[in-house]
């Protein structure tokens, strides 16, 4: 039996992991994407859906950071997302900033949003996930004010058609989705990501490990809105006219979790493929009926946390694990 | 030698420490002195509030009231990290391991965070769980992963350790081995404080012992004193056998 034993099993006997896991590099989930939005965009004549998959990546992958990594699920996600919108707006109309510029305030807005939403983790999990909802929507409620319309231009939207630029609006999304994506691939390979993933396991275990739970939650917490506030920055840049309810859209909240779940949490490549695939799904058969999507993601988010929480990545190693048939090396 | 007596500065020391669960007073008024390189036993009926004593001094529980000190810093009230790195750790009754991190990682994050980490490998050999260093912290039998429990905080080079019920269905032979090491870390320096039901392996392994009972102590002293105990054997043997004396 020389040859079979020649073969290195497919399955780590220890650990149980698959080893083509470490086969495809993580510089691979950055340049991978990166490449096919480069040539997407010269064979695919719709920008702008490119533009909003690339930010959807990115904020599938802020999902994936806050909840792959410390449990901790927000479905008010969007209040970032919104906010960055603003910031990033009211720096363009009043402060004369280009929209590379305004993308960071935007991208700062979402982190003074996020700190200022810190209490908020003394809850546990679904009063969590529906505080931050309630957030969200109060961020909303005042964006949207008529009283306030000399700041935010209450219901009437931004317009920001003075700086569009496609071309930078493109590469900023891109640019975001990348980052993201390097984001988790540095958490989940460095002793932040061991620390985060200890504190997901078992937070007070992670304590007496001296871990300052509450503090390197919170830095989880920060990356994940800035994303989303600079994600919300480039998408309100990119279609440059918007109203309050265009960028605080609970809809952005569940399409980046259910993409999130549907690739995989706590995994590198999910939440890429599953804003990829899912978005897309939704683009070519889901447009003409939005809400009907908002019934079928929301019922995708249930089953997945129920059944598949592991989603396409947890079903792909499974199947690995369980195949019938071993192929021969030969 | 009465516990008492090996004490000059108690390094940690517990006073009139109460804590609630709603109306109930699980600990009513518990004071408990430790001493450098002391080891001491903590027993008690199920339910006299052994385990919340240990999760109050470790900061899992807030006191309702009383005080705990430990060379010489007021640690009442601190996040279970500053306790940690203060130097008291501790293992678990129901064993808490980090179970999407191998058994070698489970280790390593609290080396990171430890003001004083010792060496990873050295503590996996002490353990006993170098051979399973790759393998997933899920997949240890119970008594590995009480042994994974220690790993972790013995990896903090504590100065205090509580050890929650370590022994419970491990072999004689295996019971010989975890006594030895105890009483090795005894001898390198470390405090104890030991919760267990065995009498036989507390002997082996403490100089003294605290008898707990619905959140209060009724007795400190020697283990072979505790035993001869009319109030201790009231506790232990139930109200039927109260009445023979
Ligand atoms: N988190 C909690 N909430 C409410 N009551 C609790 C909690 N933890 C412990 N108790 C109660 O406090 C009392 C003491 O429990 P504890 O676990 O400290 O006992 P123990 O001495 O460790 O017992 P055992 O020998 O069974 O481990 C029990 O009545 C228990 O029901
Ligand atoms: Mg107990």
């Amino acid at each position: 039996m020389s040859l079979s034993a020649r073969r290195r099993p497919a399955v780590d006997e220890e650990t149980k992991r698959p080893r083509w896991r470490g086969v495809v590099s993580p510089g691979m989930a950055v340049a991978i994407p990166v490449l096919v939005f480069l040539v997407a965009v010269h064979v695919y004549s719709n920008e702008l859906l490119l533009v909003d998959m690339a930010i959807y990546i990115a904020l599938a992958q802020g999902i994936n950071i806050i909840y792959g990594f410390t449990g901790y699920l927000p479905f008010g996600y969007f209040g970032f997302f919104g906010v960055g919108a603003y910031v990033a707006g009211y720096g363009i109309v009043h402060l004369g900033l280009s929209g590379p510029l305004a993308a960071l305030l935007g991208g700062l807005g979402g982190v003074v949003v996020g700190a200022v939403m810190l209490p908020l983790f003394r809850l546990k999990g679904a009063y969590f996930a529906l505080t931050t909802l309630a957030v969200g929507e109060a961020l909303y409620a005042i964006v949207s004010n008529p009283s306030l319309t000399s700041v935010t231009n209450g219901p009437y939207g931004l317009n920001l058609a003075a700086v569009y630029s496609s071309g930078w609006s493109f590469g900023m999304a891109v640019g975001l989705a990348a980052i993201s994506i390097l984001a988790v691939v540095l958490i989940k390979n460095s002793r932040y990501g061991m620390t985060l993933r200890a504190i997901r396991d078992d937070p007070y275990s992670a304590s007496m490990a001296g871990i300052n739970v509450a503090r390197d939650r919170f830095y989880a917490w920060l990356i994940a809105a800035a994303i989303a506030g600079v994600g919300g920055a480039i998408y309100g840049w990119a279609i440059s006219v918007f109203y309050p309810q265009d960028v605080f859209d609970v809809t952005v909240s569940v399409f980046a979790i259910v993409f999130a779940l549907f690739g995989g949490i706590g995994t590198i490549w999910g939440p890429t493929l599953g804003a990829a695939v899912l978005y897309a799904v939704y683009n070519v058969v889901g447009v003409s009926n939005p809400q009907y999507f908002q019934l079928i993601y929301g019922l995708v988010i249930v089953l997945l946390v129920l059944f598949a929480p592991r989603g396409l990545a947890g079903i792909a190693r499974y199947l690995h694990e369980h195949r019938p048939f071993v192929r021969s090396s030969t | 030698m009465t516990v008492n007596s090996q004490i000059r500065t108690p390094l940690l020391q517990i006073a009139d420490l109460v804590t609630r669960f709603g109306k109930f007073r699980a600990l009513d008024g518990v004071s408990v002195e430790v001493g450098e390189s002391q080891a001491i036993g903590l027993v008690g009926p199920n339910g006299s509030g052994k385990t919340t004593l240990v999760n109050t001094v470790c900061g899992l529980y807030p006191s309702a009231s009383g005080s705990i000190h430990f060379a010489g810093t007021n640690l009442t009230g601190k996040r279970a990290d500053i306790i940690a790195k203060a130097g008291i750790n501790r293992t678990f009754q129901i064993s808490k391991p980090f179970a999407s991190l191998t058994v070698r990682e489970n280790v390593e994050v609290a080396a990171h965070h430890a003001r004083h980490p010792r060496d990873v490998d050295e503590v996996l050999e002490q353990t006993d769980l170098a051979s399973h260093s790759r393998a997933s912290a899920s997949n240890l039998t119970a008594a590995q992963q009480k042994r994974l429990d220690l790993a972790r905080a013995l990896v903090m080079s504590p100065r205090l350790l509580f050890i929650d019920e370590l022994a419970a269905g491990l072999t004689p032979n295996e019971l010989q081995d975890v006594a030895a090491m105890l009483r090795n870390l005894v001898n390198d320096g470390v405090s104890l404080v030991v919760v267990e039901h065995l009498m036989g392996f507390l002997e082996q392994v403490v100089d003294g012992v605290y008898v707990l009972t619905a959140g209060q102590v009724i007795f400190r002293g020697p283990l072979r004193d505790a035993l001869a105990d009319d109030r201790v054997q009231e506790v232990f043997l139930g109200r039927n056998d109260s009445a023979r004396s």
